[in-house]
């Protein structure tokens, strides 16, 4: 027996063995591009077709309808970025011959849960009441940011500086509002909101995915 | 060069070795996430716990949820082998290279 070789290759082993177990990516690169390019378009879209309200309430909507339409195309991103990363997530487990709701994906999601649902409820507050949509996405910003950095301990490094990232544009963006600072007047805050999406969900994820890609995979571990 | 013989042998198995990678790597692992991170069949997988529990390296708990779970975790005894373990093969590696 090659001593030192059977140890290098046990302590690669550990290591591989070690990596699987507790790095798991809830949010896999290609999803994150998908994410980071519809956010845009649909920024895009709400920043172009945008119409102010006049004070009629005919033109535009009344705040209830304007919040409906910032939020409504945003949940349908949602859940079709959602359909992407179920089939991505689902892809890569095949690859590594292992379940879809691996022990690693159940751990991810139930630490990410509590913050996502959170986020759900006010979601559907602002809906019912119709409030800013500065304010939705700043909710958005926070709890998604918290959802992510709950997987810190065992998500990979670009993860959890996504998380970070989207962390401290909420703390930003609050603390502007908290500080009274009005965003300029020349685009309504419907406008602004989307600018911030853009500028947060869609480029966020395009760098994130940009990193994602550069991380190295492990290679599959056998033991017979 | 370190001597061969200090290398626990219960650990230095390689599906045992798989098995206390992944406890050390967690709090406690259920027998089926264990089974499908290791690709190890129900019967081998069994009787490598069964050797790892004899030597007092893993703590074994048997709940009633809405199924019957065991799971499994490392006993402090066992986590001081297998850092002990890891010392060992550093060592061994170490002096290969020089």
């Amino acid at each position: 027996m090659d001593l030192p070789q059977d140890a290098a290759e046990n302590l690669g082993i550990i290591r591989r063995l070690m990596e699987r177990a507790t790095v798991y990516r809830a949010l896999s690169a290609p999803t994150a591009l998908a994410a980071g390019f519809l956010a845009l378009a649909v920024a895009a879209g709400q920043i172009v077709f945008h119409r102010p309200p006049d004070a009629t309430g005919i033109v535009g909507g009344t705040p209830r309808e304007q919040s409906a339409a910032f939020i409504l195309p945003w949940l349908l991103t949602l859940a079709a970025v959602g359909v992407v990363n179920g089939w991505f997530l689902a892809r890569d487990a095949r690859q590594r011959s292992e379940p879809f709701f691996s022990s690693g994906m159940r751990l991810a999601f139930g630490q990410m849960l509590p913050p996502l649902l959170a986020g759900a409820v006010f979601t559907v507050s602002d809906l019912a009441w119709g409030r800013d949509p500065l304010t939705t996405v700043g909710i958005w910003l926070l709890f998604y940011g918290l959802a992510l950095l709950s997987t810190s301990v065992f998500a990979p490094r670009s993860l959890v500086g996504l998380g970070m990232a989207f962390l401290g544009a909420a703390l930003g963006f609050a603390t502007i509002r908290l500080l009274g600072f009005a965003f300029a007047p020349m685009f309504p805050n419907f406008v602004w909101a989307a600018w911030v999406m853009m500028g947060t969900f869609g480029l966020f994820h395009l760098v994130y995915a940009a990193f994602a890609w550069r991380d190295a995979t492990a290679p599959a571990v056998e033991i017979t | 060069m370190p001597d061969f013989e200090r290398l626990d042998r219960v650990i230095h198995e390689r599906a045992r070795l798989g098995i206390m990678t992944l406890l050390a790597a967690r709090k406690d692992w259920a027998f089926q996430d264990l089974k499908a991170d290791l690709k190890m069949s129900d019967g081998n997988l069994v009787t490598h716990l069964r050797t790892l529990h004899q030597a007092g390296y893993v703590s074994i708990t048997k709940e009633i949820l809405d199924r019957p779970q065991t799971r499994y975790a490392l006993t402090t005894r066992g986590r001081k082998a297998f850092e002990d373990y890891l010392l060992v093969l550093e060592e061994i590696v170490r002096a290969a290279r020089q």
